[in-house]
């Protein structure tokens, strides 16, 4: 199911925001590249790409293209992200898993209504709300996205994890 | 000078005023640093008098200062019913004598007056030994005969070094400051003498406008503590982000010591539901709805900086923008078409 590895993610992207690292590599699993997307698409991260065990080379990272995935390659891939800092601050600061392994959390949508509005879910689960310059990231039918973007298409499902400044 | 007015003009003044500074790079233009018409190096019309000149001014000056105090005291007695008719001639005839001499002091010049040496000393005598006693007490500028002024605001100075470091007027930090002592403890340092009691206070000093500080000193007297830490608070008068200038921005959490504190926004209209000290607090920024939580320790020094803590550093939602690359919205203003507040 790839949820430790989501747990894993969230405090591996924490730590290196909190030690000022401009790139960072995670495992490469379908999981955390369909999170770190969503988190590129928020505007958390500055790139997200494939890469083998040494970072892409960042004169050329806007033409890069990552070798094909292959049998032979594909234990030694990574996930290479640059992290994004602003007036000497991280952009992302904070990020937790919200699903556990142990205890996966599904929502629907009255509650990720609630959630995005500021307002902590009441009831079966317990989520806090969101704050100022929050994002939550549901994993759906559709894909993994932003809450925002789920409530717009109206599509409830496993809430991962939060991220903010 | 002329082309300088001109490029002046056509700057807008309030540009001038936020964006105009004095250049200390190296590549700054040499001009003077002030050009006023006023200035003789500016100005060719304009000159220094000479010595002479300036002699002669002060001995003109001098001169009409006499006859008219003269003239003002022998109309006074000429109007006098106690004097007979023959003094009052007399008056009358010393009258038309001193009149005639403001007449010529109006074109004195001392160089072709061949008494004008003498002419010159007295006049100086009468305008450096006027006093009170001969100018009858009239309102002077001179450095030798102060008037008393009315009573300063500030008359023992503590003021001074504030107005100084903060621009502040002493009018602005008496009448439109809050200060509040929040927090007061006993202190003791153990020599070998004994206990040496010191109290120490905590203050807070606020704006009611977006401004906060808070300030702390210790002391054996009480009332030097409580003076010292409010001036300390102004001095350390930090901006607080507020939003719609009423409530913070988001939930904000600071921690201090043992101490927790969590502020949260509220609506419109929810008031200040917090304990005293943050009450105190909250009203010298001006913030007017809010709710604060302490979920652990409560000691109150600790408590007051933690608030201060979690107030000052709240998030910028604009640096936040600026950082994601994203415009936020503020939905509320959005769908209230901007009439908040």
């Amino acid at each position: 199911m790839g949820l430790p590895k989501i747990a894993n993610l969230c405090s591996h992207m924490q730590n290196a925001s909190k030690a000022r690292l401009g790139l960072t590599s995670t495992p490469h699993t379908k999981y955390n590249l369909a999170v770190l997307l969503s988190m590129q698409k928020a505007g958390f991260l500055s790139f997200v790409t494939r890469g083998g065990a040494t970072p892409p080379d960042p004169t050329s990272l806007s033409t890069y293209e990552p070798e094909p995935l292959t049998t032979a390659n594909i234990a030694h891939q990574r996930l290479w992200v640059g992290l994004k800092y602003s007036n000497n601050e991280p952009v992302l600061r904070k990020m937790q898993a919200i699903s556990t392994p142990k205890r996966p959390i599904t929502m629907k949508l009255p509650d990720l209504e609630r959630v995005a509005r500021g307002w902590d879910t009441n009831g079966r689960v317990n989520v806090r709300g969101l704050n100022m310059g929050e994002c939550l990231f549901v994993s759906t039918s559709k894909g993994v996205m932003e809450v925002r973007e789920a409530l717009e298409r109206k599509l409830g499902g496993l809430v991962l994890c939060r991220a903010g400044p | 000078m002329e082309a300088l007015q001109a490029g002046e003009a056509a700057i807008d003044p309030k540009d001038l005023t936020i964006q105009g500074r004095l250049r200390v790079d190296a590549y700054k233009i040499p001009f003077p640093r002030r050009f006023q018409p006023d200035r003789p190096q500016f100005n060719p019309k304009i000159r220094w008098l000479t010595e002479r000149e300036f002699v002669n001014d002060l001995a003109r000056f001098g001169k009409e200062a006499e006859a008219s105090q003269a003239k003002a005291w022998m109309e006074q007695k000429l109007n006098d019913p106690t004097l007979s008719e023959e003094q009052k001639e007399w008056v009358k005839g010393q009258l038309a004598k001193v009149t005639a001499q403001a007449e010529r002091a109006k074109v004195f010049d001392g160089t072709d007056d061949p008494a004008g040496t003498d002419d010159l000393t007295a006049s100086l005598d009468f305008l450096f030994e006027r006093s009170m006693l001969n100018d009858d007490n009239t309102p002077s500028d001179t450095a030798l005969a102060p008037t008393l002024g009315k009573g300063r605001l500030d008359d023992e100075g503590i003021y001074q070094d504030l107005k100084r470091r903060t621009g502040l007027t002493v009018r602005e930090m008496l009448t439109e400051l809050t200060c509040k002592v929040l927090v007061v403890r006993q202190v003791h340092n153990q020599t070998r003498l004994g206990k040496i009691r010191s109290i120490w206070v905590l203050a807070i000093a606020g704006n009611k406008n977006g401004r906060l500080g808070i300030g702390e000193a210790k002391s054996v007297e009480s009332g030097a503590a409580m003076q010292k830490a409010k001036l300390m608070a102004i001095r350390n008068m930090k901006p607080v982000p507020r939003y719609e200038e009423r409530t913070i921005y988001g939930s904000v959490t600071a921690k201090f010591g043992g101490t927790i504190v969590k502020l949260d926004a509220r609506p419109p209209g929810f008031g200040l539901r917090a304990s005293a000290r943050f009450f105190e607090m909250f009203r010298a920024c001006g913030i007017h709805d809010i709710a604060a939580k302490m979920p652990r320790a409560r000691k109150p020094m600790n408590a007051v900086k933690a608030c201060f803590e979690a107030l000052t550093n709240q998030k910028d939602p604009n640096e936040i923008a600026i950082g994601r690359g994203k415009k936020l919205v503020d939905v509320r203003k959005v769908y209230f078409g901007g009439n908040v507040l």
